[in-house]
């Protein structure tokens, strides 16, 4: 166990590494200096505390749209729906959060609760077909991304929804947002605040909300969901051996279902999240924002262990922030972080590539050895 | 060194991080000479034909090919040398025909253009010189798995393979196949092939090998002529200590009727009817032995009685209570265990622990809340290792990392531990080896002996014909005999298998 560990760490290692070396490949040949460059990235992340605030905010909806695509694939399901699962989460929330009227805490949790409802139902529609009619989730997730971005257009066409003279829906109530310290930054105390304690000012600039705590919360739950409940156990023994399982009794189409509700219902917490904390409102979308497709990526980094999601998603969202300010600083087009990342992707994708190489590396040796 | 040897292999040590496979092994085939390599799973006989054959390295030893000292580094310099090895699980492309097959990697071609005309002269020659007959156009999917083993035969023999290394042949096969199988064998050594048998099954090697070298632990315990011993002496030489006394069955009185299958009809996956009209009764405290040739409709019914099938029509009564298409937890709950035919696919979660795969059915009994209690589930499966005799005794140890025979006996603490009225075991012993066979075959007797009803689904005659109290023959999807053990030979049983009953 341990030593599978140890290859799939230096395998993550390599393959970001790897991406690395392609975007400075990449920089290098378009002019660029590959060290300014990742000097800059470094900067751009840590530079400052309130940068780092930034990447976490920004890590929260990819915390929840990987949590969502690791629970389906711990059941043996590709779950490429997560994308359409926080839109609707997102619209939800944009609904609740201004037409209904409680106080705040009872607000923020209902809001929550709703979206949750909403992506799985959501989520749970691709797991009734796939389990009654052995429709394939893969296809079925990826057209219903596209019923829910136009139903989002859609519902966004009529007044009562649609803020007058935009393109978006009415913001949330302040009773539903969760932004924090955004009363404190407006008073009259925060001028002298900002005297005393520069450090800790700059990192309340950036826009700290709860949902960072509410995505570690969620993957705690998701760790200990997979590890130590009857559902964990049920859904790891359907996704390891499905045959298995029907044979033991385990009620396998239940389970299938279930966990794309599930990962549908985190899904959908992300989008929540990301309105009651960010954008406050749903736009008409021209294009799917990638939330959940990240998602994907930040899963298969971070071994569907949610532990490591925690961590790919900081990585991930903390290369993109970065990005930023090499583009600032530099000059450099956005599409080389894209490049490295998918080339981290792609590596991380095949570790079946690096376990041969290193296979052949050890036998190698060993010939050497035995001449 | 005579020119006789066709392969010497002197102190060949193989260490593995966990175990020493080979220690100091020393192997001779002779020229012309089937040579049966014996062990328990797990004694290093396998390891030393990878070996052989390239695909694993020796950490120390020598190996000579008809007397010339050589270095195998991968199965093409085996394959130079005139060494081919057929595998376990055949490695044959479904989708291609039997010719296609066979040339693939050694194809003849002009301007690379397949000359499949002369492939097929070769490929039909090399089946009748040999007694190896295949029809050279059907593809591979739609031939029996008899035939997929000369397609591999034919393969290594159309490399140009003098010295065969075969690893478990008689497997996959039925008792007249084997028959079979043992002839081809004979006409290959005559023509001056040689060939080995790693097996462990008893009397094939009695049947037809020439010497058998018989391995324990990795190391050799004798190399001997065939004619010189009886099986009773190769098994407890294999098992290293004297084999307890065969697995005894008392026929007692069965009891009154306890499962009946009434007129059953199922389809198979592609939609035909491959059960038509199978009525049975199971007595508590019998065993009764469901065989035939694989294929005839055994799988369907394994799958019915487990509840992961439906049956078109008919009626299956445990206690006159119908319950056919229970789903398999309700068949587990009204007292039904099933040791399925596929360990693999079918019986276990290869990466979950012996303490999860124990539970598989019974996980219920820890749920506490929301929560399940891994730690109590590890503590019960601690005593049921210990009762099940399952090594290693770590109730945190993955199952996929187990041999067959361990693998085997969680199935069987699992399915066992809450006696159950009513036991489908299927193929229960297939590859295990004759220590963990007969231990099954015990645990199976003392549940009848206890009450229980049991259908034995199996092809092996000895296994049937020692622990059965009835024997019933399915041919094309019906029983065509019911008799009692006492009243059945084996040739009546082989006759049986061919669809003809008196």
């Amino acid at each position: 166990m341990k030593k599978r560990n140890l290859t799939r760490t230096i395998t993550l290692v390599s393959a970001i590494l790897l991406g690395f070396t392609a975007g400075g490949i990449f920089l290098f040949f378009s002019g660029y200096s590959p060290l300014r460059a990742l000097e800059k990235l470094f900067l751009g992340i840590f530079g400052r505390p309130r940068y780092v605030i930034w990447v976490m905010v920004r890590a929260v909806p990819l915390v929840l749209t990987g949590l969502s695509v690791a629970v389906a694939y711990k059941a043996g399901l590709f779950n490429i729906g997560a994308e359409g699962q926080f839109i609707i989460g997102a619209l939800v929330a944009a609904l609740v959060g201004y037409h209904v009227r409680l106080p705040m805490v009872l607000h923020i949790p209902f809001v929550f609760l709703c979206s949750m409802i909403g992506g799985a139902v959501f989520g749970g529609i691709a797991g009734i077909l796939k389990a009654r009619y052995g429709i394939q989730e893969v296809i079925s997730t990826i057209l219903l991304n596209w019923i829910a971005l136009y139903s989002n257009n859609f519902l966004l066409k009529f007044p009562g929804i649609k803020r007058p003279d935009s393109e978006a829906s009415f913001q949330v109530r302040e009773t539903a947002q969760i932004d924090l310290f955004a009363r404190f930054k407006t008073s009259d105390s925060w001028i002298p605040f900002q005297m005393e304690n520069p450090a800790i000012a700059d990192a309340l600039k950036a826009s700290l909300s709860m949902g960072v705590f509410v995505a570690i919360l969620a993957a705690i739950i998701v760790h200990y969901l997979l590890k130590r409940t009857t559902l964990g156990y049920q859904i790891r023994a359907v996704g390891f051996n499905e045959n298995a399982s029907r044979y033991q009794g385990i009620p396998v189409n239940w389970i299938k279902s279930g966990s794309l509700a599930i990962s549908g219902a985190l899904a959908g917490l992300g989008g929540s999240l990301h309105v009651l904390g960010v954008t406050k409102e749903v736009s008409r979308l021209a294009i799917m924002e990638g939330f959940g497709f990240d998602g994907i990526s930040v899963a298969l980094i971070g071994a569907s262990n949610p532990l490591g999601i925690l961590l790919s998603s900081f990585f991930f969202s903390g290369i993109r922030y970065g990005a930023v300010s090499v583009q600032r600083d530099l000059g450099t087009p956005t599409e080389i972080i894209n490049i490295t990342i998918g080339t981290i992707v792609f590596f991380v994708a095949i570790p079946y590539l690096f376990e041969r190489i290193m296979l052949a590396i050890k036998k190698r040796k060993e010939q050497k050895n035995a001449n | 060194m005579t020119e006789t040897d066709a392969v010497k292999l002197t102190n060949i040590t193989k260490r593995f991080p966990s175990v020493l496979a080979n220690d100091n092994i020393n192997f001779v085939l002779k020229k012309g000479e089937i040579h049966a390599l014996l062990g328990e799973n797990g004694a290093g006989k396998t390891t030393l034909m990878n070996i052989l054959y390239g695909l694993q390295r020796a950490d120390s030893g020598t190996i000579e090919v008809y007397g010339r000292p050589v270095s195998i580094h991968n199965p093409n310099d085996a394959l130079s040398l005139k060494i081919g090895m057929v595998h376990q699980h055949f490695m044959l492309f479904e989708p291609f025909t039997v010719i296609e097959n066979i040339m693939l990697g050694r194809e003849i071609h002009q301007c690379g253009v397949l000359d499949r005309k002369k492939a097929r002269k070769k490929v039909v020659d090399l089946s009748e010189s040999f007694g190896l007959t295949v029809d050279p156009d059907s593809y591979i999917s739609e031939i029996s798995v008899a035939m997929q083993q000369r397609v591999e035969l034919l393969r290594i023999l159309y490399q140009g393979a003098d010295i065969l290394i075969l690893d478990e042949p008689t497997a996959v096969l039925s008792p007249q196949e084997i028959v079979e199988f043992g002839a081809i064998l004979r006409k290959l050594v005559t023509s001056g092939k040689s060939v080995i048998v790693i097996t462990h099954k008893l009397k094939e090697i009695i049947d037809f090998a020439d010497r058998c070298t018989v391995v324990s632990r990795g190391k050799v315990v004798n190399t001997l002529s065939v004619s010189d011993v009886d099986a009773h002496a190769l098994a407890s030489m294999m098992i290293g200590h004297e084999l307890q006394a065969q697995v005894q069955s008392h026929k007692n009185a069965p009891g009154p009727r306890l499962l009946s299958l009434q007129n059953i009809y199922a389809e198979d996956d592609r939609g035909h009817t491959a059960v038509q009209g199978v009525t049975l009764d199971v007595h508590a405290g019998e065993i009764l032995a469901l065989t035939g040739v694989d294929g005839n409709g055994q799988r369907e019914i394994i799958e019915v009685l487990a509840g992961v099938r439906k049956a078109s029509s008919g009626s299956i009564l445990l206690r006159d209570q119908e319950i056919q298409n229970y789903s398999p937890r309700m068949l587990y709950e009204s007292g039904c265990a099933n040791i399925p035919e596929d360990r693999h696919k079918d019986g276990l979660v290869f990466k979950f622990t012996v303490a999860e795969n124990i539970a598989l059915r019974t996980y219920r009994n820890y749920v506490e809340g929301p929560f399940l209690r891994f730690d109590k589930m590890n503590h019960d499966a601690v005593s049921l290792i210990q009762d099940f005799n399952i090594y290693p005794a770590d109730p945190m140890h993955a199952v996929g990392e187990m041999s067959g025979g361990n693998q085997q006996k969680v199935i069987i603490a699992r399915e066992l531990v809450d006696n159950p009225e009513f036991i489908v075991a299927a193929h229960p012993t297939r590859g295990l080896d004759v220590g963990a066979a007969s231990y099954v075959q015990q645990s199976l007797v003392q549940e009848k002996e206890r009450g229980a009803a049991i259908l034995l689904i199996s092809f092996d005659l000895d296994e049937i014909l020692q622990i059965a109290n009835r024997i019933a023959i399915i041919y094309n999807g019906k029983i065509i005999a019911v008799k009692s053990a006492s009243d059945l030979t084996r040739e009546q049983l082989g006759l049986g298998f061919a669809g003809i009953a008196e």
